[in-house]
């Protein structure tokens, strides 16, 4: 185990420098540069000036060694439109607000979408199953940004309930409106697989015999069916994590949470390289972690699986 | 698995508990008498707090807040006040200004404010290494190009405190636009210690943010908030609000009206059909106000690709185009019906020199530039835009319409991806055209800003192609006539030139509509920059 652990993490590393580089290749193909203003474009001279000062005219191998130089010696270098921050500064700043409010919306969405899935399967083909079938549906259709919008438009606008926008910590008023919007879809898909993963379950031989010892339903729910259930659901909740991440992206901007997911687009739409790049490994190592502790989780729910 | 679920549980439960039973953001009431002006601004500052680096955008209304330069632009006149400057000398011949700096003047933290916190400031800007992005508003100064190029010295600089209150600049050639340099934010005075302490991050904090304006700063939380206080040691009055905060917005138009009509904000941004909706309910049409901005929408012409290349054919589609109907019909009145090339206000611009509509001539130039009703109108001529823009496409479209009906002609629609056409459009400094649009706004009222910087053959900014050499020579001698009158009569004879020869044809001209609440006065947009000046606002609340 301990061994699988260690190989796993050594694998990060090469993994971490080829989205590196892909990414590095790819920002510098796109057209555009940090210093294009749609409005009013900065004069020719400046522009050289600034490109000078940054060592964006030297060649590009040049730049990239440059910089891999630096990224090893943990410098992520200085944001080209947020003077005042460096890369290293702006995730810092953000990626814990946007962890707190993922974690918020992970946690969410199993306490809703594992329990509503495991009443629709008990009570499949019952109304309370049609209708649960109904959520779920909806809320795997609808994308985050358009839930985020349903929410302020009812919630703050409609029922003046909560603030349209912002962030004051995750133990904040401001912060239900994002977890809700983001937390629904993977509760909503959770809520699907737990369902027909507790239904295969159920139909399955020991559960009978559980049934003939006499062993209460709900026990036999609780206690012999759920554990094996929930394998299919623990790999799935993994992979939702990127459906966390980019119904952050939107949400985030909607709603006004400074979190990561708003550097990254805005260093998208700005050009900002090395705030793209800082922002692209953050994620890429996040799924990483995440990949490895679902495939850990396996062996503590289920003793069958092995680790080589 | 229990376990998780009940720490969830509890998590939740937890959220329940801490959140506060009222909001306690800026929405909330306020303590008796302390006022309060909440206002919307784009989330991410461009580029820097810092007024020696920014090139304005998003930070500009609250660097305008809490700095104070030389000399200011009255915000509803629009004549150049002492700011800093008690006063100020020019000599004859234009080249050299003397400023007198008023007594006692202080910085926000009480710290004496001298004229050579404006020569650190206007040299800090200035040198390459600074990496300004708007360098170039202090070059006129003389040296401060060389210097600025790396081929000077901050010593070559001419711009000099000779004691404590006096400030001495000298030019390199007459610039009688200089005094609205002298008020751009570039040219606000920074403080040398913080800057030294700090490095770039002075920006972040108000113990190293100090100004020197009728605000300064007391909290910037980035992306979320900006919050200023009076500035006691401001030299003037102030009899604004006591505070203001701007909520950080990613997208102004379209939260800033929600958070509005929610009462979280006293001003928000409305465009396109947001503006005819708030015209349309019955609360909030008595809050919508409709601002003047001083700029111009075009279609740009390629004056060098036939069939653009003719002059009759250039004066009939730009006499054949309904610019009433466009603003009025087509864009739902959201703009000012074009009247020139150039905005209206600048000094230069006439509306009798404009061609106007008339679609009788237009079919005569037409027939007289061998296109009657269209016949032998060459097939491909392109209308390039972008496409993802829904306006740009409505004008286009009723643009085509237009032509079509009055001339007979046809033109292609080109829509364009944003980021493709930026690029595409670059590159037409060299290869031809048919049409595009694209607009300008002024940085600054004077007619430098528009007729030497956009359509000299030499700045060619639109890439129109397009030459004349009276109007050329107009527009050099005016940039070195000191005389103003003298001066906007150059720039007169030169509009027409410009408005005969038509290598743009105007759609309309910019404006600014806001959501305002009732309980707000004084909150004005100004026709240039047009940020709020929060001292001019009274919160009757």
């Amino acid at each position: 185990m301990t061994i699988y652990v260690f190989r796993r993490l050594l694998w990060m590393a090469p993994s971490l420098f080829i989205v590196f580089t892909l990414t590095f290749l790819v920002v510098h193909a796109t057209p555009g540069s940090p210093w294009d203003e749609r409005e009013k474009p900065l004069s020719e001279a400046v522009k050289a000036n600034l490109n000078k000062q940054y060592h964006l005219d030297d060649p590009l191998p040049k730049q990239y060694f440059d910089y891999l130089g630096n990224v090893l010696h943990g410098d992520l270098g200085p944001s080209y439109r947020s003077v005042e921050r460096s890369v290293s500064e702006i995730i810092a700043a953000t990626l814990p607000v946007s962890v707190q409010l993922g974690v918020a919306s992970l946690l969410f969405a199993i306490v809703v979408g594992v329990p509503l899935g495991a009443l629709a399967a008990v009570k499949h083909n019952t109304w309370i199953d049609y209708t649960a079938s109904l959520v779920t549906v909806t809320g795997i259709a609808t994308p985050a940004f358009v839930r985020v919008s349903l929410l302020i438009v009812v919630l703050s606008l409609g029922l003046a309930l909560l603030p349209t926008g912002g962030w004051e910590g995750i133990f904040d008023v401001r912060a239900i409106i994002p977890i809700l919007a983001i937390g629904s879809g993977p509760a909503a898909i959770l809520a699907r697989y737990t369902r027909s993963s507790l239904l295969e379950v159920l139909g399955q031989d020991y559960i009978r015999t559980a049934h003939a010892k006499g062993v209460r339903p709900n026990a036999i729910i609780a206690a012999h069916a759920m554990k094996n259930a929930l394998i299919p659901v623990v790999t799935v909740a993994g992979v939702t994590l990127g459906n966390v991440i980019t119904g952050a992206f939107f949400v985030e901007r909607i709603y006004g949470v400074p979190g990561i997911g708003r550097q990254f687009i805005d260093s998208v739409t700005g050009r900002d390289y090395t705030l793209l790049l800082g922002t692209v490994m953050v994620f890429a190592l996040l799924i990483m972690v995440v990949n490895l502790l679902t495939d850990i989780s396996y062996g503590y729910l289920d003793p069958r699986i092995r680790y080589r | 698995m229990r376990k998780l679920i009940a720490l969830s549980l509890l998590l939740v439960l937890a959220v329940a508990a801490c959140a506060p039973s009222t909001s306690t953001g800026p929405s909330s009431g306020t303590p008796a008498k302390k006022t309060v002006l909440r206002l919307p601004e784009g989330a991410k500052i461009t580029n820097t707090m810092d007024p020696g680096v920014s090139s304005g955008g998003n930070g500009l209304e609250q660097m305008q807040n809490m700095f104070e330069a030389l000399a200011y632009v009255d915000q509803v006149t629009g004549e150049i006040k002492p700011g800093q400057a008690e006063k100020w000398t020019i000599s004859p011949d234009g080249l050299t200004y003397t400023f007198n700096l008023r007594s006692g003047l202080k910085w926000s933290d009480g710290q004496p404010l001298k004229a050579s916190d404006f020569e650190y400031a206007w040299k800090r800007a200035t040198d390459p290494t600074t990496k300004s992005r708007y360098a170039q508003t202090l070059w006129p100064v003389k040296g401060a190009e060389a210097f600025g190029t790396g081929k000077g010295t901050a010593e070559g600089m001419a711009a000099k405190a000779t004691d404590d209150k006096t400030f001495v600049v000298t030019l390199e050639r007459p610039a009688p636009f200089f005094m609205h340099l002298v008020a751009t934010w570039t040219a606000y005075p920074v403080r040398k210690d913080m800057i030294e302490k700090a490095a770039d991050k002075w920006t972040l904090g108000p113990d190293t943010y100090i100004s020197n304006g009728h605000y300064r700063l007391v909290e910037w939380k980035p992306e979320q908030s900006m919050t200023v206080e009076k500035n006691p040691n401001y030299w003037g009055e102030n009899n604004g609000p006591d505070t203001v905060v701007w909520t950080l917005l990613d997208d102004q138009a379209a939260k800033s009206p929600v958070a509005y009509e929610a009462g979280e904000l006293d001003r928000a941004v409305l465009v396109g059909a947001d503006i005819t909706r708030a015209r349309n309910d019955a609360t909030l049409s008595k809050e919508v106000k409709k601002f003047e901005r001083q700029g111009s929408q075009w279609i740009i012409l390629d004056t060098t690709s036939p069939p653009l290349n003719n002059l009759k054919v250039r004066q009939a589609l730009s006499l054949a185009t309904n610019a009433k109907q466009l603003n009025e019909v087509v864009l739902k009145d959201a703009y000012f019906n074009a009247v020139s090339i150039v905005a209206p206000g600048v000094p230069g611009q006439k509306k009798e020199n404009a061609l106007g509509y008339d679609s009788a001539k237009a079919k005569q130039l037409m027939t007289e530039a061998g296109y009657p009703d269209g016949k032998g109108w060459p097939a491909n001529v392109k209308f390039t835009f972008v496409g993802d823009l829904a306006q740009d496409k409505a004008i286009a479209e009723a643009v085509q319409g237009m032509w079509k009906s009055t001339l007979g002609i046809d033109i292609v629609l080109d829509p364009m991806e944003a980021k493709a056409f930026d690029q595409w459009r670059s590159s037409r400094k060299t290869a031809p055209f048919g049409f595009y649009m694209n607009g300008w706004g002024s940085d600054y009222e004077d007619p430098n800003n528009w007729y030497n910087l956009l359509f000299h053959s030499k700045a060619d900014f639109y890439y129109s192609h397009w030459k004349n050499a009276e109007f050329d020579g107009l527009l050099d001698n005016g940039l070195k006539e000191n005389d103003a009158t003298k001066r906007k009569g150059l720039y007169e004879n030169a509009d027409k030139i410009l408005n005969t020869e038509a290598p743009y044809i105007t759609v309309y001209h910019w404006a600014r509509f806001d959501l305002i609440k009732p309980y707000i006065e004084g909150l004005y947009h100004f026709r240039v920059l047009g940020r709020v000046q929060a001292y001019l606002v009274r919160v009757k609340k």
